[in-house]
């Protein structure tokens, strides 16, 4: 067995800086896009600032003076024509905005596809070992949950981000073109509200951490229990297991609580603050019109007119909710650029490296034939281990000067208990693993020399634990060969005895395998499995524990379609029951990362030694 | 559609009622602050009188105090509702999971229960979460502020009205159109997840039959369509965005048009019509009212998104447990006799195979039994209708000499323990989990229990013995030392009848020999029913069950039925072969 290495939930970490500049980097790649979203989106700010002036204009420039006319005789045509143009200056408002906004959609949309490609096509050259030494469960919430948060950081956060943050510089500018006096009141209350967003912030964020863990315990134990369910029965345990499910379910309500209100009683407390600045700025602005206070501006000293107050006015409301909302955004924004950071550990992640020269075509049914690029040489089939070492982690070794010959033609049985090192010798065979030192030949080439891709289509491997991908039955024996006709499926599936209860399936060949192939047993799983790899026709076959959910009637009727297509091939394999490997052409005996025991049945039995005491079951296999 | 939830809305009605008054009193709060802005504008910056500045500034600042004191309170209230709705909800669900019976449990498959109660009892939490305190506010904000339009100036006000179904109309047909196309691209999420689990899971398949690139084409295609759906479904969204843009410009022109010829006319004075402060706070309710509509429709969008949820946690709140007690159940049961009586049984009701046809037998206490039989042959189904994890579609199953159905579930399962064939060890250490069968277990109980399971020579070695860890599916223990566990598990129960449904598989059949000389010297009254795939492990049982297909082909002992069986025959040969 592999080394699994278990996975404990990470502590969050700070986000390293380099992750948002390479999310940019990601962004600047749609340069004539982002010209034209920039663009839109000053357009839209603009028309939006400007049109909370529009009031004020309205009133100062034509409803008063129009007062002042004749009552019966009121020109409305200036007015209407200053509605025209601002009817205009809006338009090209909402144009700005939709053209803004449909193209951030296509922008977000690219940048996710851009990343989500990068992060599959990774998956495909990730090495075995990753995939070992990561928890499944891990590896796909980056895939899911890391790529969904990151989808709401770029199409939701950062947009909404750098949309508050041009028009607050917008109506920072604008506040200061009218007055910098009163500039002064509302910067002490932005102190006040930055102070106050930092505070419950950093203490929200925590809370929210905090309520994350508690789920997270809450979740955990649900779902123990629900897969446990039918042990639950059996024990009478429901009872207990309510009460404990009660206490759990407590301190998460706790915590929820806790940080649930802290984080809602922020909005209201931030709208007060903003509507008091409101106020004090009417109060400073009316006193500083009456005393005559000089008005410093960007534009030089001005007088302090009613229209500059009430615009101001109009301004600080905007320009408070915008701090409460930024200020509330940017630690949410930090958490989830995390989900970021772990997607670029992964397509950082060191890819399996292929060095190989040696080619290996198929000229014909079961024949192949070696190109190094001058010379071609038919396969023979002999695969050669010289003494191996190999670990999984430093310093633990898994193998200890592993020798085997295997001709062509042969059936190599490795037998053992578990952790014996039985299936890394396969894995070491087709390069999941690269070896310590010693060498691995095939037909006296070293596998180091030879193409991957080359090596491993001429090994098919049948694992115990039986992966089928969602399709028909016959698209998954097909997996084995991808040009291989119904009729070649299907004879493969006859072979393996597979054939009589597909064929009692409602829709045969055709029955959908879906999740967890609900409806079929492991058994027929198994056999499945195995045609797909008779279907391959490789030259090779490592059948690791293939039959080990085949009763043992079926099982002998299947060996016979088993040796068909073991014949003539190259064969190592693995078992648990001794029955299926007793007419093996050698049995190698492991036990701790060491041969310690070769030869056939016959000959094992006879020296009574390790092999004698697992086949007469005085010793366990596990 | 919301019944099932009613007991647990009911459970925070206090707190929801609260809470609701309280977004009430801010709501109001918070319309009555632009009123007095307007006049501190109008009375006081506009006419230079800073005796009305104040005045209002301080009435503003005491309402904006009121504001946020009520919007504490109701966020207050409306997270203990939203809260303890959810904390009932869960713990409703979870209690309603732990009266399914194995029936129940296959029907929705223990992944699905999963997400159940976990994925979508979180959207439900915030679906109503959003109902109490976002669908109150906005509804409430739009009717106060077309109240206080209409208190202003009932012609711009009844314009104002003209506009509530407008948008709702409109908004309604754009997430009409859109929700299908949102739909498609959820699917299109799910089969790419699907993609990437099963290339996770297989990838060693994936590498062996060199697929990348056929693997790496499948996801492209399926992260298109996500592309695909994703831009189409966004861009339905992004239209609302300029789409609102227009209403509120709408707006800002019809009042400022209306509203310029109403000053007109009334002179600017305020006893005779609109006044210029008047119409800046008309503004105000005009974007208010419209910030709510949408604000509406985007809770309509969170309940349609949460819907599905809403109905999957209903499924389960609804489903009744196939297995119930009875009424004045027995609460002891006598002996482990067991009797089949013409039974039958399918694992659904319209099933047209029977996994089990025409069972009779009768096994007395205290007797082991073995059964063997091909995959399907019914093994396990046979057992499982001895606990009542299952009941039979036909005929009867007695223990002790009553029908199983008369028993009291709890007492008939402490008396009938069962080895399932798929062992969960839990979270916890090597003690909880024996625990598990029997809370009250002393240590030496346990020693006794895991001596007779064979288990103590591994426990013993460990350093912390019976204080061991086990994690989440025990993975840190082999399959035989799960077995042996489990078995020790099931014996602490003291049962009066003991099922091992291929329990020993992975044991060595030395191991395998001891436990079967330590359960019939040290329970010798037990009943013993071993299922085994070994003929080994049973061909010293007192009987043994032949199964094929469902039915027994043979009932009797080993050499009998090597003589008379030819099933029982050919298995034995090919496993002594």
């Amino acid at each position: 067995m592999s080394a699994r290495r278990k996975m404990t939930g990470e502590p969050v970490k700070k986000v390293k800086k380099g992750t948002f500049l390479r999310l940019i980097s990601y962004v600047l790649h749609y340069k004539v896009r982002l010209v034209f979203i920039f663009i839109g989106l000053m357009g839209s700010i603009l028309v939006n600032v400007g049109s909370s002036l529009f009031l004020k204009i309205a009133i100062d420039d034509y409803i008063t003076p129009m007062l002042l006319q004749d009552k019966n005789n009121v020109d409305f045509g200036p007015f209407k024509h200053a509605m025209f143009s601002f009817a205009g200056m809006l338009s090209i408002g909402v144009i700005s905005t939709l053209v803004f906004r449909l193209l951030m959609v296509k922008l977000s949309n690219g940048i996710l596809r851009d990343i989500r490609e990068q992060m599959y096509e990774k998956m495909q050259k990730l090495p075995i070992k990753f995939f070992d030494t990561n928890n499944a469960g891990d590896i796909m919430s980056r895939y899911t949950n890391d790529l969904d948060t990151l989808r709401q950081v770029v199409s939701e956060a950062i947009p909404q981000t750098v949309r508050g943050v041009i028009t607050f510089i917008t109506i920072f500018i604008s506040m200061l073109m009218l007055s910098i006096n009163l500039f002064i009141v509302v910067l002490f209350m932005i102190v006040v509200m930055v102070l106050f967003a930092k505070w419950s912030g950093d203490r929200s964020l925590k809370s929210y951490r905090q309520t994350q863990a508690s789920i997270g315990g809450l979740n955990g134990y649900v779902e123990e229990m629900v897969l446990g369910a039918k042990e639950v029965k059996v024990y009478c345990y429901e009872q207990r297991n309510i009460d404990a499910f009660k206490v759990k379910n407590t301190d998460w309500a706790k915590a929820v609580v806790k940080a649930d209100t802290l984080s809602n009683i922020v909005f209201p407390f931030m709208n007060s603050l903003g509507n008091i600045l409101y106020v004090l700025i009417a109060f400073a602005g009316g006193t500083m019109a009456l005393k005559g206070v000089t008005n410093l501006t960007l534009l030089g000293p001005q007088t302090l007119t009613i229209g500059t107050i009430t615009s101001f006015m109009t301004f600080t409301k905007t320009f408070s909710s915008l701090i409460g909302e930024l200020s509330s955004q940017l630690p949410y924004l930090m958490q989830s650029l995390s989900g970021a950071e772990r997607i670029f550990d992964l397509i950082d992640t060191e890819p399996e490296i292929d060095n190989g020269t040696y080619k290996l075509e198929k000229v014909g049914k079961n024949s192949w034939q070696w190109n190094d690029g001058e010379n071609k040489v038919p396969l023979v089939g002999n695969i050669v281990l010289e003494d191996v070492n190999f670990s999984y982690v430093e310093d633990k070794p898994v193998l200890k000067h592993i020798n085997v010959y295997a001709d062509k033609g042969q059936k190599v049985a490795l037998v053992g208990a578990t952790g014996a090192g039985k299936t890394t010798i396969t894995n070491l065979i087709n390069r999941f693993y690269e070896i310590n030192d010693g060498t691995i030949t095939y037909d006296g080439i070293n596998v180091v020399d030879i193409k991957k891709r080359d090596l491993r289509e001429s090994l098919a491997i049948v694992l115990q634990d039986v992966n089928l991908f969602t399709g028909t039955i016959m698209e998954n024996i097909r997996y084995g060969k991808l040009t291989a006709t119904d009729e070649e499926c299907i004879a493969a599936a006859k072979l393996v005895y597979a054939d009589s209860f597909i064929e009692m399936l409602p829709d045969g060949y055709n029955t959908i395998i879906k999740g967890d192939s609900g409806g079929l047993s492991q058994g027929q799983k198994q056999l499945i499995s195995i045609a797909r790899a008779a279907v391959a026709d490789p030259p090779c076959l490592i059948l690791d524990e293939a039959t080990s959910s085949i009763d043992t009637r079926t099982e002998k009727l299947v060996q016979k379609g088993m040796d068909s297509i073991m014949k003539g091939r190259t064969v190592f394999i693995i078992a648990h029951r001794l029955s299926t490997i007793r007419d093996a052409d050698v049995i190698m005996v492991m036990r701790n990362g060491e041969i310690i025991e070769r030869g056939t049945h016959e000959s094992l039995l006879e020296k009574k030694g390790h092999y004698y005491e697992l086949y007469t079951g005085i010793v366990e296999i596990d | 559609m919301f019944s099932v939830f009613k007991n647990s809305i009911a459970k925070v009605k206090k707190e929801s009622i609260l809470s609701m008054i309280f977004i009430l009193f801010e709501t109001a709060f918070e319309i009555v602050v632009p009123f007095m802005m307007a006049k501190l504008i109008d009375l006081g910056i506009e006419n230079s009188n800073m005796q009305n500045v104040y005045r209002f500034g301080f009435i503003i600042i005491g309402l904006v105090i009121g504001q946020a004191l009520s919007g504490i309170f109701c966020a207050v209230f409306a997270v203990k509702a939203g809260t303890g709705f959810a904390y009932d909800l869960r713990e409703r669900l979870f209690s309603r999971l732990q009266t399914f019976a194995f029936a129940n449990i296959d029907k929705f498959s223990t992944g699905s229960l999963v997400t159940r109660s976990t994925t979508d009892i979180a959207n439900v939490q915030r679906a109503f979460q959003m109902v109490i305190r976002g669908a109150i506010r906005s509804i409430s904000m739009c009717f106060f502020s077309l109240y206080f339009a209409y208190r202003v100036n009932f012609e711009i006000a009844r314009c104002l009205t003209f506009l509530v179904p407008v948008i709702i109309i409109s908004f309604v047909i754009v997430s009409r159109l859109a929700m299908p196309i949102f739909e498609k691209m959820f699917g299109a999420f799910d089969a790419l997840n699907n993609i990437m689990s099963e290339n996770i899971h297989g990838i060693r398949v994936v590498k062996t039959f060199n697929r990348e690139e056929y693997e790496f084409d499948k996801m492209k295609k399926s992260a298109d369509d996500i592309y695909n759906y994703s831009v189409k479904a966004e861009s339905y969204v992004a239209i609302w965005d300029p789409f609102m843009n227009i209403t509120v410009y709408t707006i800002l022109i019809i009042i400022s048009w209306l509203g310029a010829k109403a000053i007109i006319a009334s002179g600017n004075n305020p006893d005779l019509g609109l006044t210029t402060g008047k119409l800046m706070s008309l503004i105000t309710y005009g974007l208010q009212m419209l910030m709510s509509l949408m604000f509406m429709s985007m809770i309509y969008v969170m309940l349609i998104i949460s819907s599905a949820s809403i109905k999957r946690v209903q499924e389960v709140l609804v489903e009744e447990t196939l297995i119930r007690n009875p009424e004045n159940p027995i609460y002891s049961v006598p002996n482990g006799e067991i009797e089949f009586k013409n039974v039958n049984f399918k694992y659904h009701e319209n099933s047209k195979h029977r996994i089990l046809k025409d069972i009779n037998v009768k096994i007395n206490s205290g007797e082991t039994i073995g059964i063997i039989g091909g995959t399907g042959s019914g093994k396990s189904s046979i057992v499982n209708l001895i606990p009542r994890l299952y009941d039979a579609t036909q005929g009867a199953v007695y223990v002790g000499g009553h029908n199983v159905k008369e028993y009291d579930l709890n007492t008939l399962r402490k008396s009938v323990g069962i080895v399932l064939q798929k062992n969960i060890l839990f979270t916890g250490t090597i003690a909880s989990n024996l625990r598990f069968g029997n809370e009250n277990a002393s240590i030496e109980d346990m020693k006794e229990a895991c001596d007779i399971a064979s288990a103590l020579e591994f426990i013993n070695e460990k350093p912390e013995g019976f204080d061991s860890k086990v994690e989440q599916g025990g993975t840190n223990f082999s399959g035989g030392q799960k077995q042996r566990l489990s078995i020790a598990r099931t014996i602490l129960k003291k049962p009066k009848i003991i099922i091992f449904d291929d329990s020993t598989s992975a044991v060595d059949t030395k191991t395998d020999a001891k436990i079967r000389n330590g359960l019939k010297n040290r329970l010798p009254d037990t009943t013993k029913i071993i299922i085994s795939q070994r003929i080994i492990s049973i061909k010293e049982c007192d009987k043994i069950m032949v199964l094929d297909n469902g039915r027994i082909i043979a009932f009797d002992n080993h050499d009998n039925l090597l003589k008379n069986c030819e099933l029982y025959r050919e298995i034995n040969e090919v496993q002594n072969s």
